[in-house]
């Protein structure tokens, strides 16, 4: 397919698409939250192009939101799966949830708790159909 | 991935004479990535479809369950639906978090009535409250999933439709200019050898093609060509019928521009008349017209089974023919094995579409056969062309080699050579210790014309009238005739070795005989 970008643009976009857990290198709380502002604005089926690694990521699970997860729960290949309930299963890696979302919150107004609520939703879902999510 | 090179000039357009970018063409370079990243995404999700076209979304377990049930099971509003009963049953998590337990436990069991006791197996509650709960799984879960999977399933199949639609019919340059994967399709099983390479290299079209080139030239090729590379090739030559006939149908495209079928999903040829070959089955059916009741007997074999069984078939039936009615009075008919499964059949070999005239069985009953097992029909043939292999072999087994016309002989001609007959054939094993009876010998009329005789013949007549020629010793052996085949004794020149020094012995006697008299 032809497209009006040079080499590099279309590397970024790539990397962006597929990799965005790979796209701030510095392990901080900031650049979790801005992985998971960007896997926040994909659109459901965007979030599939995710590579499977990345579904290992707090903050990629961070950006999910309850339309991506169902979207992912009926479409997502076993290896995608896998990857994020090995996440959810590990209470640390489920502490770095909170603290990302946490940090998301605090980017709005003071008593937010959108992002909270949208991870423990996602989260809930994940535990009710782990049949679904655990091969 | 496609990318557009020649687009970099935007950047010397988009540039001021202050080296700052036009601000009226900051909305084109926006809309210009917004585009690409667009196009790039699309890209992306077609590659997807591809590689995940066959993965395993759900377990084994999951994906059992009707379609539309576990789409609803899986719609995120369930978590709220499972709150609110939770909330009005007054569960505690541990509580909340065995309802969609229970609920997938009966999907998956499709046990739809069942809710009390899985209910009560996954969350002991109080009878009271055990109702409460499952009257709202029931109403608000339960009831609507059961009436889902009451619903026949159809949306797989419609799919799968579709996709088998989706075939395309298109020349190979056509299917390689647009997908570029069915290079890469292996066509053959084994690994074929490239003129500028040393090492063999997959089977695949590409290499197929590059093969074809390099052996054939690039240019238009006719079908005689291309046979004689199919045929007499040296990758060609190894193929067998099903793998010729998938090259042959690459190399026509790629000359005559014919058409192919090609799944552009999966991006590869498609072989319709080789796989249906290996994978559809004929009904051979052999009508027997001289059979009472007029039965007819059915087959199921596929056609590459046939191409293997029907060879040593028609041998033997040609056999069986000859023998039964061409040489009745000669031979006598040949007995076949019994057959478990054809018990009344001894007589008929069935072939594709053959009726045989065979005579009927008195035996032969008007019972219904049942189909035959294929591995069990090969190993019957084999058996019958065992059988006549062995009868040839004892036909054969007390006959002279012919011998062979001498080089440059004019006159001698096989029509003409002596006939060797056998006045008495022997029971006992020709290689004996104890001495064979002189009545078993076989003997040979000799003939009298010398045009007549055989080569051996003659070496014997000639070598007959040496011996007499020759003067005897006195104990009656000829020390010439004695011949030495190789240093390596044999059992039989042992016996000659023997006689030797027998005959020497007895000439130094007869010598010191001598000097004693003339003493």
């Amino acid at each position: 397919m032809n497209n009006n970008l040079t080499a590099l643009e279309e590397f970024d976009v790539q990397r962006k698409i597929e990799m965005p857990h790979l796209l701030h290198k510095a392990n901080s709380l900031i650049a979790k939250k801005n992985i998971a502002y960007v896997v926040l604005a994909k659109k459901e089926d965007e979030i599939l192009l995710i590579s499977p690694s990345g579904f290992g990521e707090a903050s990629v699970a961070t950006g999910l939101n309850e339309k991506d997860i169902e979207y992912f729960a009926r479409r997502a290949s076993r290896e995608h799966k896998e990857n994020l309930y090995s996440l959810i299963a590990n209470e640390l890696l489920i502490k770095n949830i909170w603290d990302i979302a946490k940090a998301m919150d605090e980017d709005f107004a003071e008593g937010s708790k959108n992002n909270q609520q949208r991870v423990k939703n996602v989260l809930r879902y994940i535990y009710d159909n782990q049949l679904v999510f655990h091969f | 991935m496609a990318t557009n090179f020649s687009n970099n000039n935007y950047r010397s357009n988009n540039i001021g004479p202050g080296g700052q970018p036009f601000i009226n063409n900051v909305e084109d370079e926006k809309k210009r990535l917004a585009d690409g990243y667009i196009a790039v995404v699309e890209e992306l999700k077609a590659r997807w479809n591809k590689d995940y076209a066959n993965a395993q979304i759900f377990p084994t377990a999951i994906a059992s369950i009707h379609p539309e049930v576990r789409d609803f099971l899986l719609s995120f509003s369930l978590v709220s639906v499972y709150d609110n009963i939770a909330k009005q049953a007054s569960l505690d998590v541990k509580g909340r978090n065995a309802l969609p337990q229970v609920v997938w436990k009966i999907a998956q069991e499709k046990n739809w009535n069942n809710l009390d006791q899985v209910l009560e197996s996954y969350l002991p509650l109080e009878h009271s409250l055990q109702i409460i709960v499952a009257e709202l799984l029931q109403k608000n879960i339960i009831s609507k999933a059961k009436m889902l999977a009451e619903k026949p399933v159809a949306r797989n199949i419609v799919q799968e439709k579709n996709i088998e639609k989706k075939l395309l019919q298109i020349s190979l340059a056509e299917a390689i200019e647009k997908y570029s994967e069915i290079q890469q399709q292996s066509i053959t099983t084994n690994q074929i050898k490239l003129r500028n390479s040393s090492l063999p290299v997959r089977p695949s079209i590409k290499n197929w093609i590059t093969d074809f080139h390099a052996s054939m030239g690039a240019s238009k090729h006719s079908p005689i060509d291309r046979g004689n590379f199919l045929f007499h090739g040296e990758n060609g030559k190894n193929l067998t019928s099903t793998e010729r006939q998938k090259v042959g149908m690459i190399l026509k495209s790629l000359d005559e521009k014919s058409l192919l079928t090609i799944d552009p999903v999966a991006q590869a040829v498609v072989f319709e008349g080789s796989q249906q070959s290996t994978v559809d089955k004929i009904n051979i059916e052999v009508p027997r017209e001289n059979i009472e009741n007029n039965q007819n007997f059915h087959f199921n074999v596929s056609e590459d089974e046939i191409s293997t069984i029907t060879a040593p078939v028609e041998d033997f039936v040609a056999r069986f023919q000859q023998k039964n009615f061409g040489q009745q009075t000669q031979v006598k008919r040949t007995t076949l094995p019994d057959i478990n499964l054809r018990p009344t059949q001894q007589d008929v070999v069935p072939t594709s579409g053959k009726v045989l005239n065979t005579p009927i069985n008195s035996n032969i009953k008007t019972q219904s056969i049942a189909p035959i097992n294929q591995s069990a029909l090969q190993q019957q043939v084999e058996k019958n062309t065992q059988a006549i292999k062995k009868e040839e072999k004892i036909d054969n087994f007390f006959q002279l080699p012919k011998s062979k016309p001498p080089i440059g002989s004019e006159d001698f001609h096989v029509a003409i050579a002596p006939v060797i007959k056998t006045n008495l054939i022997a029971e006992k094993p020709l290689i004996s210790k104890n001495p064979i009876p002189e009545k078993t010998i076989l003997k040979q009329e000799m003939p009298t014309d010398p045009n007549m005789m055989s080569d051996e013949l003659l070496y014997k007549m000639i070598q007959e009238k040496k011996i007499k020629q020759l003067p005897k010793s006195n104990n009656g052996y000829n020390m010439d005739t004695i011949i030495f085949s190789s240093a390596q004794q044999l059992p039989a020149e042992k016996d000659t070795k023997n006689i030797q020094n027998l005959a020497q012995q007895s000439s130094q006697i007869n010598q010191k005989n001598i000097v004693d008299l003339k003493h």
